[in-house]
């Protein structure tokens, strides 16, 4: 960071601060102490962001999403404060505790996730003399009621893995995340010696559409990737993924729209589950296409192959009768 | 599964179960490092600058693990938006556990704690007389 720029920076946190302060002025923490705390995820997270040069606009931009009263408390609670640990509280305990109650759902004690992560939050490890907090890891990027959301959320999946110990944690984030056992690109065993032609042309298939898949992904921009994975893999509604983008000055939406080339008539419109469908089928009708470009091009397939590419996934489900009508022909 | 319109339906279920075979062999061969909290949440809050958002989204984009954490909090929070609770909530809550905060407060701040942690008891005069206490008391800052 330049001279200019950590002059501007300083100046421009030494605002927050007083503001921040103005609205707390018992909670204790000292412009040194909030300062640090806001260079330290500049130089974390913006900087090791990007091999970039880190920009005034990129950290005004930051600094203007700063949940900076939420980062003063969670500063305040890290450092011990007793009036800034009466005000969290008040304001959160409540929600915490429904929030974990509705997680749990009788998988996991609610009061004892609660009571977990409030001594995680106050610490009782402590590191080279120091107490460590959890409430230090807050960085104020997003609202802290969201950061209390994720920490109970990890609190309940490492309470249910204690009670299921055969079930590594991969398993189970599938299990809640992405369903049961889901169809795959495994070869079926042939079951004789009568199906071998039926097995060559069913690999021969298979190896094409995935090659053609790969093509097709690799086409992808990562927040396609991520949009289609949201909706097809993990099965959020459009309703939950709009979420992430309907804000007007979500910095997700303007970077989805910069990449997507959308057109906005009305920029300060709502983005509804219709604009997130229309985003998802303009990256469907991509992928379909580079997908049949690449079995008909690169890979000298007529279009009858191409269709039973299309359709192995539910043949795979179905048997290997498609695969058998292509060996007899 | 859900359906985008106008796609073919055999060609989502195939590309879905790419995805997920995808998901899979990189979580095999995942080199364990995955996002942080913070970046979770403050993701899901849409609280990143632009300029972090380009390696978080490449990373959800492949680390399924990561993702479903996200996807899970996208879920509770869409749930929980529609239960927007007032800033000082008076809900019943769990005897036990608050008891067992109170104590647990009493050990921390002494044992006057226990009248201020008196869950939803502050009014406005106790309010008054705490932030001037604390005023005569300011507390040390430990850097974390």
């Amino acid at each position: 960071m330049d001279a200019a720029t950590k002059a501007f920076t300083d100046a421009a946190i030494a605002e927050i601060y007083s503001r921040c302060s103005e609205n707390a002025p018992n909670y204790g923490v000292s412009i040194e102490a909030f300062s640090t705390s806001v260079f330290r995820t500049i130089e974390k997270r913006l900087e090791s962001a990007s091999s970039e040069p880190l920009t005034e606009g990129e950290i005004r931009e930051f600094l203007d999403n700063l949940q900076a009263d939420d980062l003063f408390l969670a500063l305040a609670c890290a450092a011990g404060n007793e009036r800034a640990w009466w005000e969290f509280d008040q304001t959160h305990r409540s929600y915490m505790e429904r929030f974990a109650r509705h997680l749990a759902r009788g998988d996991a004690d609610p009061d004892e996730v609660i009571g977990n992560v409030y001594i995680e939050l106050y610490g009782t490890r402590v590191v080279d003399g120091e107490r460590y907090s959890k409430f230090g890891t807050y960085s104020g990027r997003g609202s802290l009621r969201g950061w209390l959301r994720t920490i109970i959320w990890h609190s309940v999946v490492d309470q249910h893995r204690a009670g299921h110990s055969e079930v590594s944690l991969d398993e189970m984030t599938e299990t809640i995340g992405e369903g049961a056992a889901h169809a795959s690109f495994a070869m079926p065993t042939a079951d004789g010696d009568s199906q071998m032609i039926e097995q060559v042309a069913r690999e021969k298939y298979r190896a094409a559409t995935v090659a053609a898949l790969s093509e097709a992904f690799s086409a992808l921009e990562p927040h396609e990737k991520l949009l289609i994975a949201l909706y097809h893999v993990d099965n959020l509604k459009l309703r939950e993924i709009s979420r992430l983008v309907e804000n007007e000055s979500s910095p997700l939406r303007g970077w989805i729209k910069r990449r997507s080339s959308t057109r906005e008539k009305d920029p300060s419109a709502r983005i509804h589950e219709s604009t997130v469908m229309r985003w998802l089928e303009k990256s469907y009708e991509r992928i379909l296409d580079i997908f049949k470009r690449d079995l008909a091009g690169r890979q000298g397939l007529n279009p009858s192959e191409v269709e039973i590419c299309i359709g192995l996934a539910s043949a795979d489900l179905a048997g290997p009768d498609i695969y058998r009508d292509l060996a007899a022909g | 599964m859900q359906y985008i319109d106008n796609i073919d339906t055999r060609f989502q279920d195939l590309f879905a179960v790419y995805l997920r075979d995808r998901t899979n062999a990189l979580r095999a061969e995942a080199s364990t490092s995955h996002l942080d909290e913070d970046t979770i949440s403050a993701f899901v809050d849409g609280g990143l600058t632009l300029r972090e958002l380009d390696p978080v989204v490449a990373h959800l984009a492949d680390c399924g693990y990561c993702r479903t954490s996200t996807a899970a909090l996208l879920r509770l929070e869409a749930e929980f938006a529609e239960m927007a609770a007032p800033a000082r909530e008076m809900q019943p809550e769990s005897a036990g556990l608050a008891e067992a905060l109170s104590t647990w407060f009493a050990k921390l701040f002494g044992s006057s704690a226990e009248g201020v942690f008196a869950h939803g008891e502050r009014s406005e005069n106790d309010t008054k007389d705490g932030e001037k206490a604390a005023d005569d008391n300011p507390d040390t800052n430990v850097e974390d």
